[in-house]
């Protein structure tokens, strides 16, 4: 049995633990609100969690818990067109320090990267039609 | 270098694509939706020569090659920033691992197979500027001549 | 690890598609491309591509069932059979065969079909339909009578040929996509398509002319064509001296119309009226598609005539590009039909009321018992059922009648009525919930046979895999039924079923239809026959026959109770009444409720927003769906499709007085919030 530690200042709120996580053991929870509810035990002998995490912000240790679980939130910011939240501020920032300033912008001068992927999808029929299509 | 092609003047807005490529690939990378009720537009992975999924991606399970985009699926960790990254919202996540259209992998892209109208082509681009040119001409030839007297 | 590619028949509509499926150690795994069919090139709609899903569904019937009270046991094939075999036959003492009332499915394969029809008219009944009834059983009377067959005239890849394509009643690139392909050809090459729909559908978006008629004037949009044709003199004055009759009567009975009138009635422009008759008239090679919006109507029989008309006056049929494509609806409803499981016909369309006929077939089949006159149809049959007890028996096969009939209450009291209920299909259905035993059949991909496409081509497909549990083909279930009843059925495979076809059908004579393409019919020894008419028509004097139809109303009338056009059809994830399809997870999500599509301008003085949860009434019943506001409706008719049960209870039973087809397209309605 092994103790889970998550360095909040470190997690940036993706999935990448609890999709790797093979049992399942991680959940998240989305609304307005991300939570990312982890054991802070267990049982199994891998460290995939650990692996997974980019920013190394999941340690697993022998010290014994405090809690029975950890849990992390995230205010989701929202989409600009549907308002529904869809992704969490550290995301955001690593994205905009990672892709280069203009390619944030997109033909109509709309920053993409404040829209959900759904929206994204809308906007780009609506681009297309405009140029291919007469109205 | 090969892209899929879509005819908007042949997309029937079946969804023959969506199904089939789900059911390959367990969830769809091809996504069809009606605009105004007039037209239909699918859209796939654009296979960025700036692909921005790649710049985001934190293990390099996506990593750009020359004009096209590679997906080392073992080093991908589920994290979904590439999903977030991708300016037309054409990435999934599925089974734990990113998933985008790569052409069946380079080879017969199964919504191109199924496409019941024939909408859906895969090949290079300038064969498809020509025969979007010899489309144009014999469309122009079409007119239905109302009452004339 | 054995992995074998099956060759099979897509099961959904009558396109036919072609299609391999992945078998591994006895399960199907997958789909494979046939990219050499001469229908689909290989493609598949999403309903194709889906085909697997409900295959190892939870629901499927895998035991003979015995209804106990509310409950249903369990029960052995032989109990199963006996107690089916008792049933009929007590029926069958105490009111005659007349007592019996059989339903034909068109799921299972023309030699299932076949045997069924042999079976029920060996046993002296005549009352054997399929679902037909609901679907082209005007096309059945119309182009029967008209030019002599009922089929497509000319192979589906042959419309790439077509200069001119005029598209009335159908919505091909939702439900029968595949069409779109050969259409667009031509379209490619310079063809034209006009589209002829009350709803701006995904077919109409291809078009270069666009007439969105009123619901249920069809008659008054073709004759207007005609008239036109006539006025300007565009006929085939040849073709009509050589190859016709009655031409002078139609001509003779459009004195009195005018274009004016046409434009009045459907709403259609007179300028594009006759655009759409001089594109048609005077394009080298012109072919109609047609399908529900034309014959799913009490007119329907009057809608098909008009539509042969204005083929016939021109010209259009018997060569390359030019003739008529009634779209039929599932994989083997063409077939079923071939196979003579309709009451007033026997295999290939021979008629009961020629004696040469009886006589073949009572020597063929060594029967003294074969019926002397016509049967019910099915409605014909609930009606008896319903009202005087007259059908006390019923055999239903693949068929869910409690949902797809029209004024489905009626059908529903009329099962109930049954003193006995036998329903053979794949899924507990609404009908099969009204059986006292249940029989459960193997499904598409579980049995061999052959199955006849909309082009009239037939199909061998092999069997991929085992059915679940205790299901059996319909073909063994058939014969050792038949066998109870004291006849002769001893066939081992459904290719000695198929050979004694091929003997005794005339269109089905030298068939040899194979996997993977098949042969079309009538099979002739100097190859296959792909445009049927070149040089003559199966009738009396070896002409069509042109006959005047008068545009009369046959949809209800709106009233302040009931202000709007309810207009009901398919869409294309779903098939008929969603037994398969809302099993398959792939076509559900694609269409999970039941919508009612409302012009946003009603929604607006409606006060509904898209989505909002709504009741639609007629006078016979109730339905709830969810609203979308969207322009393919004309303001003042709604769409609803068909496929989620409670549709077709809204639709009243007005028939057709030729082909017994119901008014299954248009009721009048009211819709408030719920």
């Amino acid at each position: 049995m092994r103790s889970l530690f998550v360095d909040e200042k470190r997690c940036i709120g993706c999935l990448a633990c609890k999709e790797s996580c093979p049992e399942g053991k991680i959940h998240i929870k989305d609304d307005d609100v991300r939570e990312i509810i982890f054991p802070s035990t267990c049982g199994n002998d891998c460290a995939i969690c650990e692996e997974a995490c980019p920013e190394k912000a999941i340690s697993l240790g022998d010290e014994k818990p405090r809690e029975p679980e950890i849990t992390l939130r995230f205010h989701l910011i929202p989409c600009e067109d549907c308002l529904r939240g869809f992704i969490t501020e550290p995301m955001l920032e690593r994205l905009e320090a990672r892709i280069p300033r203009d390619l944030q912008i997109d033909s109509n001068g709309l920053s993409w990267l404040r829209f959900c992927p759904r929206c994204r999808r809308a906007l780009e029929r609506e681009r297309m039609a405009a140029s291919l299509l007469w109205e | 270098m090969r892209s899929i092609y879509v005819d908007l003047t042949r997309c029937l807005g079946c969804r023959a694509c969506e199904v089939a490529c789900g059911r390959i690939h367990g969830k769809s990378r091809i996504s069809v939706a009606i605009l105004r009720d007039r037209i239909s537009m699918p859209l796939a992975c654009r296979q960025c020569q700036r692909a921005t999924c790649a710049m985001v991606c934190p293990t390099e399970a996506l990593v750009q090659e020359g004009e096209g985009i590679t997906f080392f699926p073992e080093r991908c960790n589920g994290c979904g920033l590439c999903l977030l990254a991708c300016p037309f919202g054409l990435v999934n996540l599925w089974a734990g691992k990113a998933e985008r259209c790569d052409h069946c992998m380079e080879k017969s892209p199964a919504c191109v197979a199924t496409c019941p109208s024939g909408a859906l082509a895969f090949g290079e681009e300038m064969a498809f500027a020509k025969a979007a040119r010899t489309r144009a001409v014999l469309r122009a030839s079409r007119a239905i001549e109302g009452v004339r007297r | 690890m054995t992995r074998s590619l099956v060759p099979t028949v897509c099961p959904y509509c009558a396109v036919g598609c072609g299609l391999y499926i992945v078998v591994d150690d006895g399960k199907a795994v997958g789909i494979e491309y046939m990219q050499d069919h001469p229908a689909s090139e290989g493609s598949l709609c999403p309903k194709g591509n889906a085909a697997l899903e409900m295959l190892y569904h939870p629901d499927r019937l895998t035991h003979p069932l015995k209804r106990a009270g509310e409950m249903w046991l369990s029960i052995s094939w032989p109990e199963a059979l006996d107690l089916v075999a008792g049933g009929l036959s007590k029926a069958l003492r105490e009111g005659g065969p007349a007592g019996l009332g059989f339903i034909a499915s068109s799921k299972c394969t023309n030699e299932e079909s076949y045997l069924l029809q042999k079976m029920v008219r060996s046993l002296g009944c005549a009352n054997i339909d399929s679902c037909a009834r609901l679907c082209h059983s005007s096309s059945v009377t119309g182009l029967g009578r008209a030019l002599g067959t009922c089929s497509t005239t000319n192979i589906l890849s042959d419309l790439a040929n077509s200069r001119c394509i005029l598209a009335i009643g159908t919505n091909f690139a939702e439900n029968h996509p595949i069409v779109a392909r050969w259409v667009f050809r031509a379209r490619e090459a310079g063809g034209r398509l006009i589209v002829a729909d009350p709803r701006r559908t995904p077919t109409a978006w291809g078009g270069d002319l666009f007439l969105q008629l009123n619901p249920g004037t069809d008659v008054a949009l073709i004759n207007g064509m005609i008239k036109v044709i006539l006025d300007e003199g565009l006929i085939n004055r040849r073709f009509i001296e050589d190859r016709t009759e009655g031409f002078s009567d139609l001509e003779s009975s459009l004195e009195g119309f005018s274009l004016s009138e046409a434009e009045r009635i459907t709403g259609v422009s007179a300028s594009d009226i006759v655009g759409a008759a001089r594109a048609y008239a005077r394009s080298p090679a012109s072919a109609i598609v047609y399908c529900m919006g034309v014959t799913q109507h009490a007119n329907g029989t009057d809608n098909v005539q008009a539509l042969a008309n204005l083929l016939l006056i021109c010209g259009q049929i018997g060569r390359s590009g030019a003739g008529i494509y009634p779209l039929r609806g599932q994989n083997n409803v063409q077939g079923t039909c071939d196979m003579g499981c309709l009451p007033d016909f026997y295999p290939g369309y021979l008629s009961f009321e020629d004696p040469r006929t009886q006589e073949a077939f009572r020597r063929a089949w060594g029967s003294n018992r074969l019926p002397a006159k016509k049967g019910l149809t099915s409605l014909e049959m609930m009606d008896a059922a319903a009202a005087n007890g007259t059908i006390k028996a019923m055999y239903i096969v693949g068929e869910d009648a409690a949902n797809t009939h029209p004024c489905s209450k009626r059908t529903a009291k009329a099962l109930g009525r049954l003193e006995f209920l036998v329903v053979q299909d794949i899924f507990l259905t609404e009908t099969a919930r009204f059986a006292d035993v249940v029989l459960p059949a193997a499904c598409w991909a579980e049995k061999e046979g052959s199955s006849t496409s909309t082009e009239r081509r037939i199909q061998w497909h092999e069997k991929a895999v085992e059915p679940p549990g205790d299901a059996m083909a319909d073909l063994w279930i058939i014969c050792n039924l038949a066998r109870r009843l004291g006849l002769n059925f001893h066939y081992r495979s459904s290719k000695e079923v198929m050979d004694e076809i091929c003997d005794l059908v005339p269109i089905y004579r030298g068939a040899k239809p194979s996997a993977s393409g098949g042969v079309l019919w009538p099979c002739k020894k100097e190859g296959e026959i792909s445009i049927l008419h070149e040089e003559t028509f199966p009738l009396a004097r070896g002409r069509a026959i042109i006959r005047s139809v008068h545009f009369r109303r046959t949809a209800e009338e709106t009233s302040s109770r009931y202000p709007f056009l309810l207009t009901i059809g398919r869409i294309g994830a779903h098939h008929n009444a969603g037994s398969m399809t809302m099993r398959s997870p792939s076509l559900l999500g694609m269409a999970p409720h039941r919508f009612v599509e409302i012009n946003p301008k009603d929604a607006l003085s409606l006060g509904l927003d898209d989505g909002a949860d709504v009741v639609v009434e007629t006078a016979r019943g109730e339905a709830r769906a969810k609203t979308r506001s969207t322009d393919r409706v004309m303001p003042g008719t709604l769409f609803m499709p068909f496929h989620f049960p409670g549709a077709n209870h809204l639709v009243r039973g007005y028939r057709d007085e030729h082909s017994g087809m119901g008014e299954l397209k248009i009721a009048a309605c009211r819709i408030e919030r719920c």
